[in-house]
């Protein structure tokens, strides 16, 4: 009998439905740090999380002694008079969606492979800017979930995972320049040579200091300084809409946004680490349009909100971690991308800015979406070329105003970050200057 | 009243004869962990969150010809193999240069003194306290919504290694997070926050009801308050908000792995090196008690320590892992931390702080024009000599004294030059340790901070001009 076997069964006659979550992952990565290859490991991790639902609420307890079902099931048992309200309903069956996260090439990736992949980037990289140290990460992961619920609906799904980055810095007093690239993905491809290209070219173009006047600016954003869109994925969040949290909880069918951004959550896309056949309450997997040409068509639900606002689920009920009940989360929020590329945007401006990296993203006011960060790596503009980089500088603006009126252009080269989105072009933003 | 270790029965014999599996490796580190948490939060008006976990695992840590080999797992079984398996994995890289400090071994065994244990709370006693402080804020006038988050977590941690040592640690931690939100002038939310955490007293979380009425009642004051306006200031920081700049803007640059191979860093962070004027003192130590970052040995077994990293304005001290005091000729600082069992220790810190001055806050205010006066942290962030830090609370100084309420107050600049422009220090430190620290992928990492009211001169304030 598997463990998940031994537990739907006892919990199955203690309360009125059971759901049973079960992952074991294995993980190998390299590191670099100073130029050098530093460290190998090799984590496996293995766990699982009971809910059951006894009067209309919900018991949860995860552990990885998964050895004990008796006290997995008596805790969560234990938990469910004082737990959460569950308006939903677990599925009688799950439907898998037709999509492969797992590949198998990548699955097989020894840590050869990644020290030779990652040897092979820092000693392009540094080969191009040698007077940089470089610090990198390669890693590769195979997750194994299974999900249960004794209505004998039954799933699993492997998924492998490739992430990693590649940063350099340039140390001189008064004059610190970090640059850096990362991405992750179902598939190992050609990733750790791109972030060394991209690498490269930026350090490139920072090479000169350029002098920038405190003021407004048209400015384009590239998908890394996207980071200030956190408040923008609070917002299409059902969990925020019930608790009235989202500036966009009742603008439902409305113009929310300029008629050119168009939002999805793309939960089909195979490269995109968040994408699962069901999500992890075992709700088939799905696109979601979010925004469409500028106007509010939905929000991303679990089962609960779901049930609560009396709509369909939306296949985007996640675990932060094991230890966490399933709630709204994107599987990869998609920004659709527009016609020009990045440097076809840059040669259209007469005066203004790039800005590749920020830093403080996170101390942004996370529902009005206000934000002030710190440029790290920004480039002044003039007559469609790149000048020079600028420094010691703040970018301040509101994300949904700059969405409403502020928006000049979608650039066509999208990238994953913490969402999946091309360069953008704003009009009017406020930067602030030392000195 | 504190419980035995036991992650495993005989674990010191089993830990031991595991060691001897790394025979070929010239240090061979082995810790294992136990971990409980527990999760409350309610929104609004309802129970969000009721999450309870218990997590065990551990890890093998082992330098073969130079290079690091890691392995984390869950299963405590097989110990031997793991210790292989991490051998494997350094010699995966090949031969390189890395090589440790001299280590003391070591055998103890450090209990805290729990006042009183969460864990014997029954949980519906802290359920019910937790949706009263949030329906204090909820039905306080202008409140449009509500955050109320409790936690509590407690380890014990075994650490050995092939030098000898073994070490049992305990660790607990109590924290309540109330955030109250109100609608600004543009319709949207603005957020205001305070806190109670403790390293080893439920009783922390009671008795909080004006906590909560205070938390209310100024996120209707931010809400209606103007934005700050963009540029260069006199400002002053609150003791909150001095913790969160010296821990981001200077404690990172202190740690040594990223100088100890990096010339041009060495270069800038030379000891003797002026780094303010003589009143600045700044230190970081596991050994202040009670902190986030208390504790009295390191994951690499190292014994902790106060460690001057500025005094009297001048360079003085970096942290340390047994690796870069080793590379950098100099001593382990019992700064060797990591998150959990899932990572290898790297250097980190523990309790950040400035010293008190002599100064007091009145005297600091009392000769600025127009400035500002900003309170609590609001997070953080560094790179290298850049910062920025975000105010929870924000107000204009106006003609000597503290005015009108702004909002979106953060602070940017270039480390050295700030430090510089520190020109008064008061006499009243404050300890903090709700924040967690993250670097690289090990986040949050437990860490107190502390310091009195600082004042900066030419301080950036971003904003919207």
């Amino acid at each position: 009998m598997t463990v998940i076997d031994a537990i739907l069964e006892k919990a199955g006659k203690k309360s009125e439905a059971a759901e049973v979550f079960h992952t074991t992952s294995e993980t190998t990565s390299c590191e670099w740090s100073s130029d050098k290859l530093k460290l190998a490991e090799v984590k496996e991790t293995s766990g699982v999380a009971l809910r059951v639902l006894i009067g209309g609420k919900i018991g949860f307890f995860a552990t990885n002694k998964i050895d004990d079902p008796d006290t997995i099931v008596d805790m969560a048992c234990e938990l469910a008079p004082l737990g959460t309200d569950f308006a939903g309903e677990f599925p009688r069956s799950y439907r898998p969606a037709e999509v492969s996260t797992f590949h198998e090439p990548t699955a097989s990736i020894g840590a050869d492979k990644l020290v030779d992949a990652g040897n092979s980037m820092v000693s392009k990289a540094k080969a191009a800017k040698s007077e940089a140290m470089f610090e990198a990460k390669l890693s590769r992961t195979v997750v194994r979930a299974d999900i249960a619920n004794s209505y004998g609906a039954r799933a699993d799904f492997p998924k492998t995972v490739f992430t990693g980055f590649l940063g350099g810095s340039i140390t001189r007093e008064g004059d610190v320049l970090s640059i850096w690239d990362y991405d992750d993905s179902t598939r190992f491809e050609n990733q750790p040579d791109e972030w060394a290209d991209w690498t490269i070219r930026r350090f490139g173009e920072a090479s000169r200091i350029a002098r920038l006047q405190a003021g407004e600016y048209t400015c384009i954003l590239g998908p890394m300084a996207m980071e200030i869109l956190g408040p923008l994925q609070l917002a299409l969040n059902a969990r925020m809409v019930l608790k009235d949290m989202s500036p966009l909880r009742d603008k439902l069918g409305r113009q929310v946004f300029d008629k050119r951004v168009s939002l999805i959550d793309d939960g089909l896309h195979e490269s995109m680490t968040g994408t699962q056949p069901v999500d992890d309450e075992g709700v088939t997997g799905r696109r979601t349009t979010l925004v469409e040409n500028g106007v509010l068509k939905g929000f991303i639900h679990d089962l609960h909100t779901a049930g609560k606002m009396g709509v369909a689920p939306t296949g985007n009920g996640l675990r932060a971690g094991l230890a966490a009940t399933p709630r709204a989360g994107f599987t990869t929020l998609t920004l659709m991308a527009g016609k020009r590329t990045l440097d076809e945007m840059i040669s259209s401006i007469d005066k203004g800015v790039l800005i590749e990296q920020i830093m403080g993203a996170h101390q942004a006011s996370p529902f009005s979406g206000d934000f002030s960060v710190s440029v790290s790596l920004g480039f002044m503009i003039e007559n469609g070329k790149i000048v020079g980089r600028f420094k010691d500088s703040m970018l301040a603006g509101n994300i949904f105003r700059m969405l409403q009126i502020q928006l000049r252009e979608i650039g066509s080269e999208l990238k994953h970050t913490t969402l999946l989105i091309p360069p953008m072009m704003f009009d009017g933003m406020t930067i602030a200057t030392a000195g | 009243m504190t419980k035995e270790v036991a992650l495993l029965p005989d674990v010191r014999e089993r830990v031991e004869e595991a060691l001897k599996a790394g025979a070929d490796a010239s240090e061979v580190e082995i810790r294992l962990e136990e971990i409980e948490t527990t999760q409350i939060a309610f929104q609004k008006d309802s129970l969000e969150t009721l999450d309870k976990g218990v997590s065990q695992g551990g890890c093998v840590r082992a330098l073969v010809d130079g290079s690091w080999g890691f392995s984390s797992f869950n299963s405590l079984q097989n110990l031997p193999d793991r210790v292989r398996q991490a051998i494997t994995m350094a010699r995966a890289l090949g031969p390189s240069d890395t090589v440790l400090a001299e280590q003391e071994p070591c055998t103890d065994r450090v209990p805290i003194e729990i006042a009183r244990d969460p864990r014997a709370v029954p949980v519906s006693d802290t359920l019910k306290l937790v949706e009263t402080y949030n329906g204090i804020m909820l039905h306080s006038p202008g409140i449009a919504s509500t955050m109320s988050r409790y936690a509590h977590s407690h380890y014990r941690r075994i650490f050995s290694n092939k030098s000898g040592s073994f070490i049992e640690q305990e660790k607990m931690r109590v924290t309540l997070v109330l955030v109250a939100m109100a609608v600004d002038t543009d319709g949207m939310l603005q957020d205001s926050m305070d806190f109670a955490n403790s390293l080893v007293n439920y009783d922390v979380i009671l008795g909080k009801e004006s906590l909560a009425e205070g938390v209310a009642k100024r996120a209707v004051e931010t809400a209606a308050a103007p934005k700050v306006k963009a540029g260069t200031y006199t400002v002053v920081v609150d003791p909150m908000l001095t913790g969160t700049f010296i821990h981001e803007a200077f404690g990172h640059l202190s740690e040594a792995d990223f100088v100890h191979e990096n010339p041009d860093w060495q270069k800038i962070l030379t000891m003797g090196r002026k780094m303010g004027l003589p009143h600045l003192n700044i230190t970081d130590g596991a050994t202040v008690p009670n902190q986030g970052g208390s504790m009295k040995y390191d994951d690499e077994g190292t014994p902790t320590q106060l460690t001057y990293l500025v005094r009297d304005g001048i360079l003085t001290g970096r942290l340390h892992s047994r690796e870069t005091a080793k590379a950098m000729g100099e001593k382990p600082t019992g700064n060797a931390r990591a998150v959990n069992y899932r990572f290898p220790p790297i250097v980190r810190m523990t309790n950040t702080s400035i010293e008190p001055g002599t100064h007091t806050f009145s005297e600091m205010l009392s000769d600025i024009k127009l400035g500002i006066y900003a309170v609590k942290a609001h997070g953080g962030q560094t790179s290298l000599e850049q910062f920025t830090f975000g105010a929870g609370e924000g107000f204009e100084i106006l003609n000597g004294k503290v005015g009108r309420r702004l909002r979106n107050v953060s602070i940017s600049g270039n480390l050295f030059r700030t430090l510089e422009n520190i020109d008064m220090i008061c006499d009243d430190r404050k300890w903090e340790s709700l924040g967690g620290c993250g670097k690289g992928a090990q986040a949050p990492l437990p860490v107190g901070t502390g310091g009195p009211h600082i004042r900066i001169q030419n301080c950036v304030v971003g904003g919207e001009s």
